[in-house]
């Protein structure tokens, strides 16, 4: 008898202690695990990224959290490779007990993480890499693959974005593609020449560059002796900086639209000078009232971070986790399925526009929704040139 | 297109290619310098290059100096900051390696990460750049020629002369040629060639250097930025022959030429495995490079 009860008294302990575990690990914590590059040729990308985590982060900690736990973030440094990335997800999952995953700059490897989170049935909100192969997952297996959500633009969004400087402000019959070496790359070529030959503006020449290249002698070579009527450069990476600062002093004097990049922000174009002259780049986000978020977003992050804000990485991170932030409210619960739910309602004001996710999950893109603007910088100072909503100065052409 | 246009481009890739591969001499001569004269492999070589772009940038953006003052300022600020460096690197860690060719690499890598991370800390977050020195481009029947990249080169060229007469003609020169021949017929000579090792070693981190302040201009400058410049300066060692500083040269302009002419007609992603692959080829065929001798 006494044996009895020794044992139930122990059973009774030991599932009382995993009761107790269950509860201590319902904390108030709601943690988010961020699958970012931290090192190598896309670190600065990385760590602008983590700037708007944490500040979404800290305002909605501010307010009491979600649902009343305060969300902690967990950071895991991808360096940009799909292995790395799958590892993190799964540490992320299963030894650090996110709820979610958020971030991610390369589609390669936002691809290969939406299979670990497809089958660990956990939500990824993709804050930044376009690959339209990512939410085509959504709608080629909506069961295993609903947990995929993107407030990112699509590779066709981003191309969209230099359409006006080619139609409108320099009305060119041609261009020049060059990019950085990338699956992103690739699929933003494809989704350029479609848009263009529809448009009758044709592809006189393309060319790929390694992420971390700095001698651009060749490819400016090349693009000299095509004569495009414009350059289109979708360099996201440091190689950008060189290329940008080894066309200048090659006096190309061919107009160039650089799609979002490490260049195009204002830290980046203070340092190159002279060199910075007459760059023209299309933001996804500016100090412009886009709604009625952005503008005190930007005096709040300037204030926190000490640098303007690069407007996608920055901005899109920050939007993403308000937007995961939001759904889960709306639920009223963290069961994934029915934040799932609510987040496919999503009406989001955010700070770059307003997010409406369509079937396969992806932001919808255009008037109304997510847009752009285009900027040139001159002698330091950076001009709004579209849309004529916004714009305050016209195209100048380098004069050299 | 028209032939005249056919000759204009390859013209333009040759030129090009040699102004280029001329800037990446400087590095790849002080690499050669040490597997000639040493007869070990240092990969701390690229964090010497990156020390040297940092120094210059920290001197120039102090000062206002006109272009060709700001050249030769920058180039003797790297050289001398180098130097001072890689000369205890070369006595605390690479001599107390030296007995073994595998123990020397990975200290000399060792000591690169150091390197690397102390001014990832100390400087790191922010990408910096320096203006060009020279700026505008020249126009030579249709080739076109950046100043800057032009007088870096011919620069560099004549840093390369000077090294070579005084390797030729200096009483340090001949004790540096007599090491590489015979180290212990050297020292019964009365040559201390440890002293000869560590003044080679901080000329090879000087040569790092001022490639740096010649090339800095033209990149950007970040603590990783010695590791392209390295496996670059690898492929031209091997290629013009470990230890000889005359195939090194020869080697850099073949390297340059072969890297700009396939960024130009296939893109520079192809860059990289087509010079490697020559240097494969080259290996399997003439093991000692160009113009080299068989060290190992």
């Amino acid at each position: 008898m006494q044996k009895i009860l020794i044992t139930i008294v122990c059973l009774i302990l030991i599932v009382g202690s995993g009761s107790l575990a269950s509860v201590s690990a319902q904390s108030n914590e709601l943690k988010i695990g961020v699958i970012i590059p931290l090192s190598g040729p896309a670190a600065v990308i990385g760590h602008r990224m983590s700037c708007g985590f944490k500040l979404a982060a800290e305002q909605l900690n501010a307010k009491g959290g979600v649902l009343g736990k305060q969300i902690k973030l967990i950071e895991w440094d991808d360096m940009t490779e799909p292995e790395r990335g799958v590892t993190g997800a799964k540490k992320l999952i299963n030894t650090d007990k996110v709820w979610g995953l958020i971030g991610i700059f390369r589609s390669g490897v936002a691809l290969a993480v939406a299979e670990v989170a497809a089958a660990e049935k956990t939500i990824y909100m993709d804050t930044n890499a376009a690959s339209p192969d990512i939410t085509a997952l959504v709608k080629k297996d909506y069961n295993k693959y609903k947990y995929i959500f993107r407030n990112a633009s699509m590779a066709t969004n981003f191309q969209q974005t230099a359409v006006p400087f080619l139609t409108d402000i320099t009305k060119a019959k041609n261009y020049f593609f060059i990019a950085e070496n990338s699956k992103f790359s690739h699929d933003l070529f494809k989704a350029t020449k479609e848009t263009y030959d529809g448009l009758g503006i044709k592809c006189i020449g393309e060319a790929y560059v390694d992420q971390a290249a700095s001698e651009f002698t060749g490819e400016l070579s090349r693009i000299r002796y095509s004569k495009p009527d414009v350059v289109i450069a979708s360099i996201s990476t440091v190689a950008g900086i060189a290329f940008q600062k080894q066309y200048y002093d090659a006096n190309m004097r061919i107009p160039h639209i650089n799609l979002p990049s490490v260049v195009c922000a204002k830290e980046v174009l203070n340092e190159l000078g002279n060199q910075g002259n007459y760059f023209t780049f299309v933001p996804f986000c500016w100090d412009v009232p886009i709604t009625d978020k952005t503008v005190p977003f930007y005096e709040i992050f300037i204030k926190k971070f000490g640098y303007f804000p690069e407007g996608y990485s920055d901005v899109r991170g920050y939007d993403g986790l308000m937007i995961l932030a939001d759904g889960i409210k709306r639920a009223g619960t963290l069961e994934v399925e029915k934040v799932i739910k609510e987040l496919e309602k999503t009406d989001f004001k955010g700070v770059a526009g307003r997010y409406v996710f369509d079937e396969t999950h992806q932001s919808k893109w255009g008037e109304g929704y997510l847009r752009n603007v285009i900027v040139q910088w001159i002698n330091g100072k950076a001009y709004v040139i579209w849309p004529k909503v916004f714009a305050n100065a016209t195209y100048i052409k380098d004069p050299r | 297109m028209e032939p005249s246009q056919i000759i204009q481009q390859i013209v333009q890739i040759v030129f090009s290619g040699i102004v280029v591969g001329g800037l990446y001499s400087l590095a790849a001569v002080g690499l050669t310098l040490i597997l000639g004269v040493m007869r070990v492999i240092n990969l701390a070589h690229g964090s010497f290059f990156m020390l040297g772009a940092f120094a210059t940038y920290f001197a120039l953006t102090q000062t206002k100096l006109n272009p060709i003052l700001c050249l030769v300022t920058a180039v003797l600020v790297a050289v001398l900051v180098v130097f001072i460096i890689a000369i205890p690197i070369e006595r605390l860690v690479i001599r107390r390696a030296k007995t073994d060719l595998m123990r020397v690499s990975v200290a000399s890598f060792a000591v690169a990460m150091v390197l690397e991370e102390a001014v990832r800390i100390r400087w790191g977050k922010i990408y910096r750049t320096l203006p060009t020195y020279i700026p505008a481009t020249t126009n030579f029947y249709g080739v076109a020629f950046d100043n800057q990249r032009l007088v870096a080169s011919l620069f560099s060229l004549l840093i390369i002369i000077g090294l070579w007469l005084y390797i030729k003609k200096a009483r340090f020169g001949m004790a540096m040629r007599m090491v590489q021949q015979d180290k212990e017929m050297a020292s019964l000579l009365g040559i201390n060639a440890n002293l000869v090792n560590v003044m080679v070693f901080g000329l090879a981190g000087a040569l790092a250097g001022a490639a740096a302040s010649l090339l800095s201009p033209l990149y950007m400058i970040y603590p990783s930025m010695g590791w392209p410049i390295l496996l670059k300066s690898f492929a031209i060692v091997i290629l013009g022959g470990m230890g000889s500083v005359g195939g090194t040269i020869f080697a850099s302009y073949i390297f340059g030429i072969v890297e700009i002419g396939t960024a130009f007609f296939f893109g520079s992603q192809w860059a990289y495995i087509t010079v490697f692959l020559i240097m494969i080829v080259i290996l399997l065929i003439r093991p000692k490079g160009f113009f080299g001798k068989d060290i190992f």
